[in-house]
Order: C-alpha cells, then structure tokens, then sequence
C-alpha cells in the first residue's frame, strides 16, 4: 500500500497542471479576498471590515473544496485517459488497493489546495486589513476550527471527486458534471428546493462550515446542524468510493 | 518447464467472440511469437493472460499462478502492451520512477534500463514529444525494471527503425539464451522468423498451430507462407 501512495503521489507532482492548480487556487483565494477589502463597506457589501465574522470568512478557504473534487476526478480518471492504469496494474495488481492510493492522494492534494488558499489569504488579507487601519478582529481557535472542518470538506470532497472520476470514466464528462452540479444544480435546488438542496454537497458544506456566517451572509436556515452534515458528506464519499471500487473491480481495462 | 498456460480462454463482448476456447503452452528459455491477423485477439489474450481483462471462461497461468496472486510481478513479469501507455506530460525517467515505486523496486535500476535502451538522452523530456520508437524503448525499459524472468510484449517492433529491430532481434536472443521467457506478439513475419523458437498462430481468437519453428515451417517454405496458409489472409507486413 505505500508502493502504491508513494507511485500516486509521484503521478500527481511529476505533471505541470498539479502546480498549476495550486497555483489558480492560490490567484483564486488571493483576488477574493483583495475583492472583499476594497468592496466591504459599500453598497455591494455593507459588511464592515471590522466585523469578525468578515474576518474570518475572508481568511477561510473558499471554493477549494471544488477545486479538491475536480482534482479527486482528475487523480482518478488520468490513469484511464492516458492507459497508465496498464503499467499500474502490471506493477501492482490490486485494485482495491490502488483505489484506496489514490482516494488516500486526494486527500493529501486537498489537504494542499487548502494549505495554498489559506496562505493566499494570509498573504493578502492581514497586509490589507493593516492598510485598511482595522484590527484583527477574529477568534484564531473558531478560526482554526472552522479552516480545520473546511479541511475535512475538501478532502472528502476529493474523495467523492474520486469515486465520480472511476464511476464515469471520461475525464471530461466528470469535470463537465462536478462543475454542473456544483454551480447550477446544487445552487438552484437549495434556492428552490431547500429541502432537496441541502443535502446536495454545496449545501451540506454550506451548513458543515456555518460558523463562518456562511448561512448569515445568505438569510437561509438550514435544517440540520454541522455534525449531520459532516456525517452526511462522509456517507457521500464513502458511496462514491465503494461504487468505483465496485465498478473498477469488475472492469476490463 | 511451462513459463505461461492459457487453458481455454474464452473471451466474448456481446455477440462478438473476440478469443475462442483458446489454449497453448510458452516454454521457459524460449522465445515464442504469438502471431495472427489484425483483431485476431492477440491482444485481448495478453491482457486476460496479465489480469487486466476478465475472461469469460477458462484461465492463464503465469510462472505457475494467475498473474493477480504473483506475490512480485513486476519482477516475475516484464510486458508492454500498445505500445507503452504514458501520460504525455511526464518525462520518460519521472515515468519509470512511479513505475518504479509501485512495484517497490529500487531507484538505481532507472539508469540501468534507460542505457539498456538506449535512451538516457531523451530520458529527462516529455514523452508526449517522443517518436514511436522511443515509446517502444521506454515501454521496454518498463518492462526490465524488475529484472522479470518472463517478458510478454505486444507487437514490441511497431515504429522501430531497422537499427531498432536488429537491436531488439538480438536483445531478445540473449535474454531467452540466459534463461528468460519472452512471448512476442506481432504481425511482422520477417522479423519474427529470425528471433522466435516457437510459434503459436492464431485467427478470429482460435490457436490454428502451435510449436518449434522448425517443426511448423518445411525448409523450402517460408513462415508466411504458413502464416497464409493458416490465417487465409493476405494481411502481411514485412
């Protein structure tokens, strides 16, 4: 099993789009908080910079949890892309065990887009609040807290991006669907159907990460707390995890 | 000594019937083409052979054990199929150190198999930039990274120079003089004749002969000519 993580892991940091991934989450991360100093305040958002909720928002990964799941897809479908998955299982038949390598890799790279992300905004958000003439405001153990549940998010997040990529095989149509449902499906079923838009991933990561006045900031209430949706989130990874071992058991390759 | 068994393979996709109760022996210390039309099923019999495809009845042994329970195969087995597949974006050393890792073999050996092909020059560039032939000698050098006893190579001469050919002409008949198994699957008669020991035809996923090369083809006939005598084709590359 540490052949296979360790042969993962070399697949991922031996191309260039890893790290240019990296390097869009840390661009990504860092033009959102730039946006939230100079837009706080004004009528596009009345939030005062001094708010701690503000703070810690802004200092919070965002979106990194797609970025992790678009990457578990990618880490997944590679191998069926270029038929490396041949040499691979050549070297080490198992499949479930290089399954279990590359969930295990994203969530290592989750871990990293978070890392990146939060970096940007550090890097960017205390030189802009000290411009700004604010104080750090936030609680750093909330804080920490919640940059800890976003963690967890991404990382089950790249293990469902996993289970999707194994699932539907062509990497494109994975990415075309992981971006469908994150920005269209989930969004329009929690506006609309609330009580089926919940349970979508976006909503349950919108409730797993509330502390950070994600639910405030949108006027919803939720109807299930963090720790429902921590578990429910879990379930999803695990479903979508045993669903492409299942299927790349029993696939000719 | 028996290095491979295929014992009645069958293979079906539907109605197609791409390998048919198919079975034949490779001995140790030979090399032994496996030869056959386009589609014939050569390929899909090496992939049920390596575990990568599941039969739909009967089995493949190798070294005495199906490929999945080989408790190293990386160093029992050596094979290459299409080619060599690679990510494009890789170079061709950072493709051997992951292969290299998942089979838990040392680093070190990387620099062996790239001066054994030939292929320490390119080695640091990006294979999506490689020629056939140098994807043929990094599939190659994959294959040797765990010093196998047995090599199993899909149509190995495709793109090959001839200065290639000769070199993996000779290459195979020293690895099968020093002990080594290799079955080689290709199309290209000419080259085959010179390299091989044994022979097993097949055509539309049936085995249409099998045994030493001498035995199969008189001395005044020509392996293609047993090879259309067999297969009814006029599908030959020289």
């Amino acid at each position: 099993m540490t052949r296979l993580l360790s042969a993962e892991l070399a697949k991922l940091t031996t191309v260039r789009s890893t790290w240019l991934v990296l390097g869009l989450v840390a661009a990504f991360s860092a033009a959102t908080v730039a946006g939230i100093l100079v837009l706080s305040g004004t009528d596009v958002s009345p939030m005062s910079l001094a708010d701690p909720a503000l703070q810690t928002e802004m200092l919070l990964p965002s979106e990194v949890a797609l970025f992790a799941m678009l990457s578990g897809v990618v880490i997944a479908t590679g191998d069926l892309r270029h038929g490396t998955i041949v040499p691979t299982l050549l070297a080490a038949p198992s499949r479930g065990a290089l399954l279990v390598a590359k969930a295990g890799v994203a969530a290592v790279a989750a871990v990293a887009l978070v890392v990146a992300a939060v970096a940007a905004n550090l890097a960017v958000g205390l030189p802009g609040l000290a411009l700004a003439g604010e104080e750090l405001a936030v609680a750093w153990g909330t804080t920490a807290g919640l940059a800890g549940l976003a963690t967890a998010n991404a990382m089950l997040a790249g293990l469902i991006g996993v289970g999707v990529g194994i699932l539907l095989r062509n990497q494109v149509a994975a990415i075309v669907a992981v971006v469908v449902v994150t920005f269209l499906v989930s969004p329009l079923l929690v506006g609309l159907v609330p009580e089926v838009g919940w349970y979508t991933p976006v909503g349950l990561e919108t409730i797993l990460l509330s502390g950070s006045g994600l639910l405030e900031v949108s006027g919803l209430e939720a109807p299930f707390g963090a720790v429902t949706a921590g578990a429910l989130l879990a379930a999803y990874a695990a479903a979508a995890t045993v669903a492409g071992g299942t299927l790349l058991a029993r696939r000719d390759v | 000594m028996t290095a491979i068994t295929v014992d009645r393979l069958t293979k079906r996709y539907g109605e197609l019937v791409a390998v048919d109760d198919l079975s034949f022996e490779v001995r140790r210390g030979a090399v032994t083409g496996f030869l056959g039309p386009n589609g014939a099923g050569k390929t899909t019999t090496l992939k049920m052979v390596l575990g990568l495809a599941r039969p739909t009845a009967g089995h493949a042994l190798v070294a005495g054990r199906p490929y999945a329970e080989l408790d190293e195969p990386a160093r029992t087995v050596g094979a290459v199929l299409e080619g060599g597949l690679f990510h494009p974006g890789r170079s061709g050393r950072a493709h051997l150190r992951v292969q290299a890792k998942a089979a838990g073999l040392p680093s070190g050996r990387i620099e062996e198999v790239l001066a054994l092909v030939g292929l320490q020059a390119a080695a640091d560039k990006r294979v999506g930039g490689y020629s056939m032939g140098m994807r043929q000698r990094l599939g190659l050098a994959t294959a040797l990274l765990g010093e196998p006893e047995i090599l199993i190579l899909d149509e190995p001469a495709n793109g090959l120079d001839p200065a290639g050919i000769r070199w993996l002409r000779t290459f195979l008949r020293g690895f099968a003089d020093d002990g080594g198994t290799a079955l080689v699957s290709s199309h290209l008669l000419a080259e085959v004749a010179q390299a091989v020991d044994d022979v097993v035809v097949i055509g539309h996923g049936r085995c249409l002969a099998q045994g030493a090369i001498g035995d199969l083809v008189d001395p005044d006939a020509s392996l293609e000519d047993v090879y259309l005598d067999l297969t009814g084709t006029t599908e030959v590359l020289r």
